[in-house]
């Protein structure tokens, strides 16, 4: 018997069997699911995907006031339907799942622009765009760690589904726990976003061979950051990925750049503006989505390493105004996270009545190295940039303000 | 979120906003260092503060007495400084 989910924090595991039986004996499902545990929001999203129903994914992390803002009423989105689910083995479940017709829609919120997050609607295909089946893959063990509802969880969770692998959740799990769950469990396909990756991953006190393969994205993934984790995960390839909301899974690299694959040629490109765009047949969410003619604009700007590949260099209205000067503040924070003795920082604007905005710093000290030294690193790794974009004021922390979610705080 | 650390009294404001501007003035040398602070004194003739060294001198107060010192006029004496903190 194979398991199927994992969690140590709440002493939790069940096989695939378990799970089939638990679907096949549910009689209602919830069409709208705003829960916090995360076996319950795959329990839901199963449910939905094999009885062939739409259902809405709202992330916990949410207050009541962001739950109705997008337009749900807190005190109803419990409310349940009746289901029925015939399916009888493990194989039935995966079949049913490889055959989930076209139509199928699941809705989800992605963090916004605006700060208010938006609503956008995703096929099956797009969800599994990126799920690899077959012999190879059998012996797969994941940890997720994710937040059950975003987007990058869902593929993790299907890619085992379909395979049949464990997942063992470690979104919650302190360094040490996740050291012992990958230890445990033989983990061997970790997915995280880089944040995760720099804030627990990187502080793992010994190495970990069983990790075969490390995935990131969502965010710019530093060298520095990839060369720690080699040392700690030493027989693990790395793998990052370029996925879309909108559009699941589009690029794939084992480093910093990407190049545009052969099949995409016709329908991804980058503008005079350096901003990434793709074509309206890769985009998976056709309601929401906002396509000038027929492309689609990431908001993600890139930059040009050599002819063909290029890096990531920051989304559009990551863009802050100091003193009348455009600045990027993830190009500060990224020359400051690979200074000696930094382990982690965060760089974000700070209102200032004078000049707009001004830059501030917070960085981690690596733990050999005095807080003061570490910030005297991080303001010698920025003194060569323009004024405007040195951070004004640079603060020791011992960690990052960050999300439920991993996500760092700006 | 801010907070005064120590009894605050015009003395200590005084004071404070000095360590501030020393601070910034070991930061640029551009900017004077600024010995006994007088209330005429101009911060940007007699200092030479900039407008990024003037925003970091108004987030430090406003993180240490919640006043933007530059929220509804333009200051420039050290005097049009400490009695915005006054108030």
């Amino acid at each position: 018997m194979t398991v199927f989910w994992t969690d140590e924090e709440r002493g939790v595991e069940w096989t695939y069997e378990r799970l089939v039986e638990e679907l096949r004996s549910r009689d209602e499902r919830r069409p709208v699911v705003y829960e916090s545990d995360p076996l319950e929001v795959k329990l839901q999203l199963l449910l939905a995907v094999l009885s062939r129903e739409q259902l809405t994914l709202l992330d916990a992390e949410f207050p009541t006031e962001t739950i109705r803002e997008i337009g749900y009423d807190p005190a109803t989105v419990d409310e349940t339907t009746p289901v029925s689910v015939e399916i009888e083995t493990v194989d039935d479940l995966r079949d049913r799942l490889a055959a989930t017709p076209d139509e199928w829609r699941l809705d989800l919120c992605t963090s916004g622009t605006t700060g208010t997050p938006e609503p956008v609607t995703q096929s099956f295909e797009g969800l599994t765009r990126s799920v690899r089946t077959g012999e190879r893959f059998t012996d797969d063990v994941w940890a997720f760690a994710y937040n059950p509802t975003h987007f990058a969880g869902l593929q993790v969770l299907f890619q085992a589904v379909l395979n049949c692998n464990q997942m063992v959740y470690v979104f919650e799990r302190s360094p040490s726990g996740i050291e012992t769950d990958i230890r445990r469990h033989g983990i061997t396909h970790v997915s995280a976003t880089p944040t995760f990756y720099r804030l627990r991953l990187c502080r793992l006190e010994s190495q970990c061979e069983t990790v075969r393969r490390l995935t990131s994205g969502g965010e710019r993934f530093e060298p520095s950051l990839r060369d720690k984790l080699s040392t700690l995960f030493p027989n693990a390839e790395f793998r990052n990925v370029y996925a879309l909301t909108e559009a699941g899974s589009l690029l794939e690299s084992d480093g910093e750049t990407f190049r545009i694959p052969d099949r995409y040629t016709d329908r991804m490109r980058v503008d005079d503006d350096g901003e990434l765009l793709i074509h309206q047949s890769l985009v998976t969410d056709e309601t929401t989505a906002e396509l000038n003619g027929e492309w689609f604009h990431t908001g993600d700007l890139v930059e040009f390493t050599d002819e063909d590949r290029f890096r990531f260099v920051a989304r559009e209205s990551d863009f802050v105004n100091v003193g009348g000067y455009r600045v990027n503040p993830h190009e500060v924070e990224r020359r400051i996270a690979d200074a000696d003795g930094v382990t982690a920082a965060t760089v974000t604007a700070r209102e200032s009545s004078v000049t707009g905005n001004i830059l501030v710093a917070e960085v981690v000290p690596d733990p050999s190295t005095d807080p003061e030294a570490a910030v005297a690193a991080a303001e010698e790794a920025v003194s060569s940039l323009e004024r405007w974009k040195q951070p004004r004021i640079v603060e020791p922390v011992e960690q990052l303000a960050e999300s439920r979610s991993g996500k760092r705080i700006r | 979120m801010w907070y005064v650390t120590e009894q605050d009294t015009p003395s200590t404001r005084r004071e404070r906003l000095r360590r501030i501007l020393e601070d910034i003035a070991a930061d640029n040398e551009e900017v004077e260092p600024p010995g006994e602070l007088e209330l005429n004194t101009s911060l940007t003739d007699d200092l030479g503060l900039d407008s990024l060294d003037m925003a970091e001198m108004t987030v430090r107060l406003e993180d240490e007495y919640g006043v933007d010192v530059f929220a509804d006029d333009v200051v420039d004496e050290v005097g049009e400084v400490l009695e915005k903190l006054d108030r």
